[in-house]
């Protein structure tokens, strides 16, 4: 195996996804975890086991990987809708997620597969997330939904160790690795936040 | 359900998430030595056949943890998909289990019979962890099938 570490704790998210998809009540929200967890898992038989670009697995896995982060931002996009606006409005905002999503399909099937183009198209969709849930707390002062804004600002500071290469352990737990694991709490925090957000609007 | 039955659904439940454990045990431990190569665990040759490629193998592993953690969790809770009766896939499952540990069996005697420098136990790791994800699935069939009794047939008027 190329990097373990990145290999395991890319599936034992996905396992963890899996289980939130699960126990979520909303499609949007099953989507979003079910999405990251395929994510997880192709990604992380790329990290362990087809790191050469060269490769068939790689060209496969990787587009895997890209289009369900694409998904998951789709989804994003898709629960921030439904907890801030009216239903007509948060359909429109939906329609126009999907479509940006086939435009980029389109883009990492035939024209890049650079993780900064799932970056550019995951980063909108979890700023607009914290922007609404921010608000959301504003408004109703609900404990729980500050625990999911807790967790998507997890979310950014694990992207943050990510690009900053910051490391356990150079060989045995890498940046990659770190990421996952503080990237497992912030999903986490966000799952019981969404469950306690739409217990409550139930 | 009747009182006897009822009882049984956290034996079977136990027995489900053992032999998760059990296979979840045996992924980690193949999965170690591919990774590290631990020394207090047997070479990679000792851990599959190496018909199904690794790379290909541990996903489908991951996949096969997630398909069992939900028929324990069905059966733990005794609701969801995986506890409800469905009478003519049960069957084939409970009878291709059987099937299945019978050809387990051949393996393992054509195995130490073609292979002499195997005996007793050598290789036999993929052959009894087989063994114990089909043995999840019958367990799940006879489960079902003891939670869910058939409905006694209506005498005719």
């Amino acid at each position: 195996m190329t990097e373990p570490d990145v290999a395991f704790t890319d599936y034992a998210l996905a396992i963890e996804c899996v289980l939130f998809a699960h126990l979520v009540r909303r499609r949007e929200d099953a989507l979003f975890f079910g999405s990251a967890a395929v994510a997880s898992l192709a990604g992380g038989t790329v990290h362990g086991f087809f790191l050469d670009g060269r490769t068939v697995g790689n060209a496969i896995l990787w587009r895997i990987t890209l289009i369900a982060i694409g998904i998951t931002a789709a989804s994003a996009w898709a629960i921030g809708a439904r907890v801030l606006f009216p239903v007509p409005t948060a359909r429109r905002i939906t329609i126009a997620a999907a479509a940006a999503f086939a435009a980029y399909c389109v883009v990492t099937l035939l024209i890049t597969q650079d993780f900064r183009a799932a970056l550019v198209f995951y980063l909108p969709a979890a700023v607009f997330l914290l922007i609404v849930l921010s608000t959301a707390y504003a408004r109703a002062r609900e404990r729980g939904i500050l625990v999911a804004v807790a967790g998507l600002g997890l979310m950014f500071i694990a992207a943050a160790v990510q690009q900053m290469k910051i490391a356990l352990h150079p060989t045995y737990f890498d940046h990659n690795a770190l990421y996952h694991l503080i990237q497992a709490l912030a999903l986490w925090l966000l799952f019981l936040g969404l469950r306690r957000l739409h217990a409550d609007a139930t | 359900m009747t009182r006897e039955r009822a009882g049984d659904a956290p034996l079977y439940a136990s027995v489900l998430w053992f032999l998760l454990f059990l296979f979840c045990l045996r992924v980690a431990g193949q999965a170690l030595v591919a990774a590290f190569a631990v020394p207090f665990l047997p070479p990679m040759s000792e851990w599959y056949s190496g018909v199904i490629p690794y790379p290909i193998l541990l996903p489908v592993q991951v996949v096969i943890i997630v398909l069992l953690a939900k028929v324990a969790t069905d059966f733990t809770r005794r609701r969801g998909f995986f506890v409800v009766p469905r009478r003519t896939m049960g069957r084939f499952l409970e009878w291709f289990s059987y099937l299945y540990w019978g050809g387990m069996a051949v393996r393992y005697v054509a195995s130490m019979a073609l292979h002499p420098e195997r005996r007793w136990f050598g290789g036999t790791i993929p052959i009894f962890f087989h063994c114990v994800y089909w043995g999840g699935m019958a367990v799940r069939y006879v489960a079902s099938m003891a939670l869910h009794p058939e409905p006694p047939a209506v005498p005719a008027e």
